[in-house]
């Protein structure tokens, strides 16, 4: 694995949003990852998805979201602006009842390295960043589980990986 | 009342598909004083829509939280919150992007610092678990949504080549 302490977007674009006493700033380290895995689901989590969230999650190395509610828009347009188009790749765009979402994803050698997650809507700003090796086959599986109603039919119509 | 229904309720609430008699029926469950122990987390949010129990609930939020982290055996710590199962969080985010400001007002008041960040103590495992379950849940139901959004696209491309 590899020990180097990777920047993510947040690292390189968005210190100050961590510094603004104005978010809510949640992180998970490596080390807590590491322990994540280590927990015995039995006691933790009765949900049937909670095997394929361990799953989803062992290659992934850390997550950090910010959340505000000042200047929701504002900073939703500020931090499209600031993505360099160059490393990250935009994964989904959806426009739905006055709530903007992208998710950009960052490549390397047919790896996702980063999934970065924004969402901006009238009264809420959410940045949520995934680092590690993800698999996005393996997390979009997880809304099909967690959230059953209506992506069932979704679930034949979409294309199948390998 | 029967906690497992109360569960179901709670799924449609999140789904935003529940009338206003359930509404009310999980508003009184609770409110009330017989919650079962895996529901206590939701208490907050619901006691939102009692505007009368507004300075008293802060309080009980403070007993109902600190009970449950105690349960999970991790440090009643005052900085670290205890969000509770995925639904919470996920319902978190959904709430923060739609109603919430006195959840959100709760939690960023409740903390003094607003970085809530989980390292190296094996005792937060379990809250940082179900957090991170529940950031994959968003992730999730948002490509799922882009992919709704892709194939209504593509289902009318498809429409407009027949048609020529």
């Amino acid at each position: 694995m590899n020990m180097q302490a990777q920047q993510d977007a947040i690292d390189k674009y968005f210190k100050q949003y961590v510094e603004d006493e104005n978010f809510t700033v949640v992180f998970i380290s490596p080390k807590m990852f590491q322990l994540i895995s280590k927990l015995d689901l039995n006691e933790v989590d009765n949900d049937p998805e909670a095997k394929m969230v361990m799953e989803t999650v062992k290659d992934i190395r850390g997550l950090r979201v910010l959340t505000t509610d000042v200047d929701p828009m504002l900073r939703y347009k500020e931090a499209m602006q600031k993505i360099n188009t160059n490393e990250y790749e935009v994964l989904v765009t959806v426009r739905d009842k006055g709530e903007n979402v992208r998710i950009w994803v960052k490549e390397s050698d047919n790896v996702i390295e980063e999934l970065l997650l924004l969402v901006g809507a009238v009264d809420e700003f959410v940045m949520l960043s995934f680092v590690g090796n993800i698999d996005l086959d393996k997390i979009s599986k997880l809304a099909n589980n967690i959230d059953v109603k209506g992506a069932e039919h979704l679930n034949k119509v979409g294309t199948d990986q390998d | 009342m029967d906690h497992k229904y109360i569960s179901e309720l709670l799924s449609k609430y999140w789904d935003g598909e529940t009338d206003l008699q359930e509404e009310s029926t999980l508003k009184s469950y609770f409110n009330g004083v017989d919650v079962h122990d895996s529901l206590t987390q939701y208490r907050p949010l619901f006691a939102y829509f009692s505007a009368a129990l507004e300075e008293k609930s802060l309080d009980s939020i403070d007993t109902a939280v600190l009970n449950h982290i105690q349960h999970k055996a991790v440090p009643a710590k005052p900085k670290v919150i205890s969000i509770g199962s995925v639904l919470k969080l996920a319902a978190t985010v959904l709430v923060l992007l739609g109603v919430t400001s006195f959840f959100y007002q709760y939690m960023t008041e409740k903390n003094g610092t607003h970085i809530i960040s989980y390292d190296d103590n094996p005792d937060e495992a379990v809250e940082a678990y179900l957090e991170l379950k529940a950031a994959l849940a968003l992730v999730s139901n948002k490509i799922d949504d882009g992919k709704k959004e892709a194939l209504k696209g593509l289902s009318r491309t498809k429409s407009i080549s027949i048609m020529k």
